[in-house]
C-alpha cells in the first residue's frame, strides 16, 4: 500500500500552518510593522538627530518682540516656549509665535527670485539677473523721476534697518514710507504737540481707565501678555476697559463696558465725549490754560465740541446720551489711556477720528502723567555707523497719488494688511513698479513685479520690536535659531549690491553699532533669560560684554524718563483734518454714488497674521475648529441677514465698485444692524497660504479714498445662484 | 482505512502547525531584526567600577532644562582618554578615529522612540521615580555592548517592542510600545490623551 498525498491532507496541512501562525505573534508583529512602516516612507523628511540645545531669542513675527526659549535638536528649532519674567512679554507666546518656526518650510514660501515677463507671467530668474533688473530700474527711475520716486516701504519703521533704508533713499532723494504698526496713531498725537516730541508710549498698566477705539486691549495688543495680565488682575486693581467697537470682538464681550457704535462714527463720539469734559469743567484746567493753543476764539476746540452734545452723538452713534456722559465722567477720574486701534485687516482709524481720540489725553493731561501717555528717550537709533543723508519717513496716507515709480517693499513680518488698491493708487499708473523682499508672498503685494526671497525672522539676526504699552525703549534681538536656505537674501545686501552712491552697513554692524552706543549710554538694565533677572547695565564692563548678551537672547531696556508735556493743539496742526473735524456731524457721502445696502467691515485677527502666511498647524486647527473665521464666512446678525433673505450658511457675494467676493454667512446676535464682518488674512483651506488670487480678499474691494481708511466700506450683499 | 486517512490528516495538520510556528516564534524574529555592532567597545562595568570611580550621571544626566542628555559627547571622553589608556583595540580606535579628529562617537540607541512621540526623562525618573532599568535593562551592569537588533522594516530598536517577540513582558526591561505607556499611564492615574506625548 503505498503513501499517497490527498487532497484533505494538504488542507490539513495549511490549516495547521494557519493554526499555528495565529498561535505565533509574527501575524501581529508583521500588522504592527506594516502599519509603522507605511508611516515612514523614506521619502519622507525626517527631523534631524543631533544634541539637544536651548537658546534664547525674540519673536520677529510682529512688533510686540516677546521673549522666546527655542529647544533645538541638531539645529532645528523643535520647541518654543515662553521666557518667565521677561521685561516685555512676561512668559507669554501668542499662537503665531508658538508656531512660527514651522513659516521657514511653509508651502508658499518663495524659493527663488521671480519677475513679471512682458506676457504678463512670472517666471524664475537667478539672483544676479533679479538684483541687475532691479538696478536698471533704479536708473530709470532716478533718470526721469523727481522727489519721492523711489520709496521703501517699511512694515516696522523705527529699526536701524529702517535708518539703513533713509540714508539708501536720502542717497536718491526718495521716500521711506511706513507701513501700518500698532502704534501708528501715536505719531497723530506726536504730531498735535508744538514742537519735537520723543518717541510715545502708553502706560496701560498703570492707567485708570482704558478708552479703546476698537484696539484689540485684551487680545495680545502691545506686549501680548498685556491682556492676560489685565484679565488676571482684581477689579479694583485692574483698568476700567471701555470698548468702542462695532465688532463683537473678544475685548468687547470681556471689556467693563462696550459700546457698539455705529460704523464710522467714532468721531463724533471721541467729541461728544470731549463736550462732556468741557462743558462739565472735568478737564485738566491748568494744562490746558498753559498749553493748550487752540481751545478758544473762533473755530476753536471749545467751540467746535460745543456742537456735539450727548444728544445729538447719541443720535448718530447710537450710543445713549447718559452712557455717553457716564463714559466722560469716569474717563475723568484719574490717569486714562485713550487708544485709536489698528486693525490688523481695518486698518486705522480716519485721522480726523484719531485727533479727536487724542484730544481727550490732552484734556485730561494725560500726556506726561503715569497711566497716562509716557515719553521713552532715544537709544542709540539715531546715528549710522557712517553718516550720510537720511530720507524722511512719511505715512503711506501722506504719499501723494501716483507718485511712486519704484515701490520696494521690505520683507518684515508686520501683521498688518493694507488694500491692494491704496498701493495702486501711489504707484505712478504707467510707470510704477513693485519689487518685493518678502519671504512669502503678501495679499497686497500680489503682483509684485520683481520678488527677491528674504529670510524668515526664525532665520536671520533683526531687532525685536518695542511694544506700544511699553513705558521705556528697549532692544532685544531676533537671534536666528535655523540656518537661512540659500535661495533667501538679507534686504540690505541686495540695497548694497544696487547701491550707486552709498555704501550699505551690515544689519550686524548697525545692530553692533546700536548696542556699542546703549552701552556708552550707561543707562538702564539687561535681562538674561537664562536666569530670570536683570543687571544693571553698568556691570557689563565692555561694549563686547553687552553684544554678547543681546546676542544671547538677553534684553535691554532703559530707564524711565520723565517729559512735561509741551504745548499741544486739541484738534492738530492740519488744516485738512480741522476741516474735517468741524463737518464730522454732515453724513458721510457714499464713495461715487455707489448705492449699497450694507456696511462691509474688514478685520483681522491679532494673533493670526493679518498680512502673511499662517503656519500649516494653526491654519488646520482654525480651519477644524472655526476659531478664527477666514475670509470665506461673512458674519452678519440675524435681523439683518433676514432682511437681505439669506439664512446661516447661505453663499453670498459681498459686491463694491471694485469688484466682489463669495462667502458663507454665519450669523451672530452680537453684530450690529446692517453691517457685516470679514476677516482679512490667509485662507485656512490652503494650508494658511496668505497669497490667494486678486480679488479673492474682502482688501480687494474698498476704494481707500478718504484719507487711506477703510474700515468702512459700502457694499451690496446678493446671492450667490449656483 | 477511514482511520488512516483522518491519522494522514492529523499528521499534516500537525505539521503545518509546528513548521509554522517554529518559523514564528524563531525564523521569523531572526529574519525580522539585522544585528547591527556598536562603532566601539564600551564596558559600563569598568567605568562604575571603584578604579574609576564614575556614576550613572557622569554621562547619562538631567539637564538643568529638564531635558536628557542621553549619551555623552565625544568631549566627555576626552576628560580621561585624550591619550590612550591601555592598548586595546577599542581603545586605539577611540583614540585615533574620535577623540584625535573630535569626531561623536556614532553608538547606536537601543531605546529611540520615534520621532512623534515626547518622552521627557525628566517627569519619569524625578516624578514617578520609575528606575532606569525599568526600561533599559540592568545596562550599568555589562561588560560590552549587544548589538542593536533593528526591525528591517520599521528601523525600530527591538527593545521598543521587548525582547521577548510575544510582546508579552513579565520583568524588567519593559518594552516600550505606545500601548506600554498607555498602559502604565492609565494604572497610575496619568493623562493618557494623544496629546500627552504626540504633541
Amino acid at each position: 500500500m503505498g503513501f499517497s498525498v490527498k487532497r484533505r491532507d494538504f488542507l490539513g496541512l495549511v490549516g495547521g500552518g494557519a493554526v499555528g501562525a495565529a498561535l505565533s505573534p509574527a501575524p501581529w508583529k508583521g500588522l504592527d510593522d506594516i502599519a509603522i512602516w507605511t508611516q515612514n516612507w523614506s521619502w519622507k523628511p525626517r527631523l534631524p538627530r543631533g544634541p539637544v540645545e536651548v537658546a534664547f531669542t525674540h519673536c520677529g513675527l510682529c512688533h510686540a518682540g516677546c521673549g522666546l526659549k527655542v529647544r533645538s535638536v541638531g539645529g532645528s528649532p523643535v520647541g518654543v516656549h515662553g521666557v518667565p519674567g521677561h521685561p516685555l512679554s512676561a512668559g507669554f507666546v501668542c499662537a503665531l509665535g508658538l508656531a512660527g518656526r514651522y513659516l521657514s518650510y511653509h508651502p508658499s514660501r518663495i524659493v527663488e527670485p521671480t519677475i513679471v515677463g512682458a506676457d504678463g507671467q512670472r517666471r524664475g530668474i537667478p539672483f544676479k539677473a533679479a538684483v541687475r533688473q532691479l538696478g536698471d530700474w533704479l536708473d530709470d527711475t532716478r533718470s526721469g523721476g523727481g522727489h519721492g520716486s523711489v520709496a521703501i516701504l517699511d512694515n516696522r519703521p523705527g529699526r536701524m534697518r529702517s535708518l539703513a533704508y533713509r540714508k539708501w533713499l536720502g542717497a536718491l532723494d526718495g521716500a521711506h514710507i511706513k507701513g501700518l504698526r500698532e502704534d501708528t496713531p501715536i505719531n497723530r498725537l506726536r504730531a498735535m504737540l508744538d514742537g519735537p516730541a520723543p518717541e510715545l508710549g502708553l502706560d496701560i498698566a498703570r492707567a485708570r481707565t482704558v478708552l479703546s477705539f476698537g484696539a484689540p486691549v485684551l487680545e495680545g495688543l502691545g506686549s501680548g501678555e498685556a491682556g492676560s495680565q489685565l484679565r488676571g488682575r482684581s477689579d479694583s486693581d485692574k483698568p476700567y476697559i471701555v470698548q468702542i467697537e462695532t465688532r463683537p470682538s473678544r475685548t468687547a464681550r470681556g471689556a467693563d463696558l462696550w459700546l457698539r457704535i455705529a460704523p464710522g462714527t467714532e468721531t463724533v463720539l471721541a467729541l461728544g465725549l470731549a463736550n462732556v469734559l468741557v462743558s462739565e469743567g472735568l478737564y485738566d484746567k491748568e494744562i490746558i490754560a498753559q498749553q493748550a493753543l487752540d481751545l478758544d476764539g473762533p473755530g476753536g476746540y471749545r467751540e467746535l465740541v460745543a456742537r456735539f452734545s450727548p444728544k445729538k452723538v447719541s443720535r448718530i452713534t447710537g450710543i445713549d446720551a447718559a452712557t455717553i456722559k457716564k463714559v466722560a465722567r469716569r474717563f475723568a477720574s484719574g490717569p486714562a489711556v485713550v487708544i485709536p486701534g489698528v486693525d490688523p485687516g481695518g486698518g486705522p482709524l480716519s485721522a480726523e477720528a484719531q485727533t479727536a481720540a487724542f484730544s481727550l489725553s490732552l484734556l485730561n493731561g494725560d500726556v506726561g502723567r503715569p497711566g497716562g501717555v509716557v515719553a521713552r528717550r532715544a537709544s542709540g537709533t539715531t546715528q549710522l555707523p557712517r553718516e550720510g543723508r537720511l530720507a524722511d519717513t512719511v505715512e503711506l496716507a501722506d504719499v501723494p497719488d501716483g507718485s511712486i515709480r519704484l515701490l520696494i517693499a521690505d520683507g518684515v513680518a508686520g501683521g498688518f494688511a493694507i488694500p491692494t488698491s491704496l498701493l495702486e493708487r501711489k504707484l505712478n499708473p504707467s510707470e510704477g513698479r513693485v519689487v518685493s523682499l518678502a519671504p512669502f508672498e503678501r495679499s497686497a503685494l500680489h503682483g509684485a513685479d520683481l520678488v527677491i526671497p528674504s529670510t524668515t525672522p526664525f532665520e536671520s539676526i533683526d531687532e525685536a520690536g518695542v511694544p506700544i504699552d511699553a513705558p521705556v525703549d528697549s532692544m532685544g534681538l531676533t537671534v536666528p535659531s535655523m540656518r537661512a536656505p540659500d535661495y533667501s537674501v538679507d534686504s540690505l545686501r541686495v540695497l548694497s549690491m544696487v547701491a550707486k552712491s552709498s555704501v550699505v552697513p551690515t544689519i550686524t554692524e548697525l545692530l553692533r553699532g546700536r548696542s556699542d552706543r546703549i552701552h556708552a549710554g550707561e543707562r538702564g538694565s539687561v535681562f538674561d533669560p537664562s536666569k530670570g533677572e536683570s543687571v544693571p547695565l553698568t556691570e557689563f564692563k565692555t561694549n563686547g560684554d553687552l553684544w554678547r548678551a543681546l546676542t544671547s537672547g538677553g534684553l535691554w531696556t532703559d530707564a524711565s524718563a520723565t517729559f512735561s508735556c509741551p504745548p499741544f493743539r486739541l484738534m492738530g496742526a492740519n488744516a485738512a483734518i480741522r476741516d474735517r473735524l468741524h463737518r464730522a456731524l454732515e453724513q458721510p457721502s457714499t464713495a461715487d454714488g455707489w448705492a449699497h445696502e450694507i456696511t462691509l467691515m474688514p478685520f483681522g485677527w491679532r494673533d493670526a497674521s493679518g498680512d502673511g502666511p499662517l503656519p500649516p498647524v494653526m491654519a488646520k486647527l482654525f480651519r477644524e475648529t472655526r476659531l478664527r473665521l477666514d475670509s470665506r464666512f461673512a458674519t452678519i446678525c440675524p435681523k439683518t441677514a433676514g432682511d437681505l433673505g439669506f439664512v446661516e450658511g447661505d453663499k453670498a457675494s459681498i459686491k463694491t465698485s471694485l469688484g466682489s467676493i463669495t462667502v458663507e454667512v454665519v450669523l451672530d446676535p452680537a453684530v450690529v444692524d446692517g453691517v457685516v464682518h470679514v476677516a482679512v488674512g490667509p485662507s485656512t483651506e490652503a494650508f494658511g497660504d496668505a497669497s490667494r488670487g486678486k480679488g479673492d480678499q474682502p482688501l480687494d474691494l474698498p476704494s481707500c479714498e478718504n484719507d487711506a481708511c477703510w474700515r468702512v466700506i459700502p457694499a451690496k450683499m446678493l446671492e450667490v445662484v449656483s | 482505512m477511514i482511520l488512516t486517512r483522518r491519522r494522514t490528516t492529523i499528521l499534516f495538520f500537525i505539521i503545518g502547525l509546528v513548521v509554522a510556528m517554529l518559523a514564528g516564534w524563531i525564523a521569523v524574529p531572526a529574519a525580522l531584526y539585522e544585528s547591527i555592532e556598536q562603532p566601539l567597545g564600551f564596558s559600563h562595568v569598568v567605568h562604575s567600577s571603584d578604579d574609576v570611580g564614575m556614576e550613572c550621571d557622569d554621562c547619562h544626566h538631567l539637564t538643568s532644562e529638564g531635558g536628557f542628555a542621553g549619551i555623552p559627547q565625544i568631549a566627555v571622553c576626552v576628560d580621561c582618554h585624550e591619550e590612550a589608556i591601555g592598548t586595546s583595540k577599542d581603545e586605539l580606535k577611540l583614540v585615533e578615529e574620535y577623540i584625535k579628529p573630535g569626531r561623536e562617537i556614532p553608538w547606536l540607541v537601543y531605546a529611540r522612540q520615534p520621532d512623534n512621540a515626547f518622552f521627557p526623562h525628566v517627569r519619569h525618573t524625578k516624578l514617578a521615580k520609575i528606575p532606569c532599568k525599568q526600561c533599559h535593562g540592568d545596562h550599568g551592569q555589562t561588560k560590552t555592548l549587544r548589538p542593536l537588533k533593528r526591525n528591517r522594516f520599521t528601523g525600530y530598536s527591538r527593545d521598543i517592542w521587548g525582547h521577548d517577540f510575544s510582546g508579552i513582558t513579565t520583568s524588567p526591561p519593559w518594552s516600550m510600545k505606545m500601548s506600554d505607556c498607555v498602559d502604565c499611564h492609565r494604572k497610575r492615574g496619568v493623562r493618557d490623551s494623544c496629546l500627552a506625548c504626540h504633541k
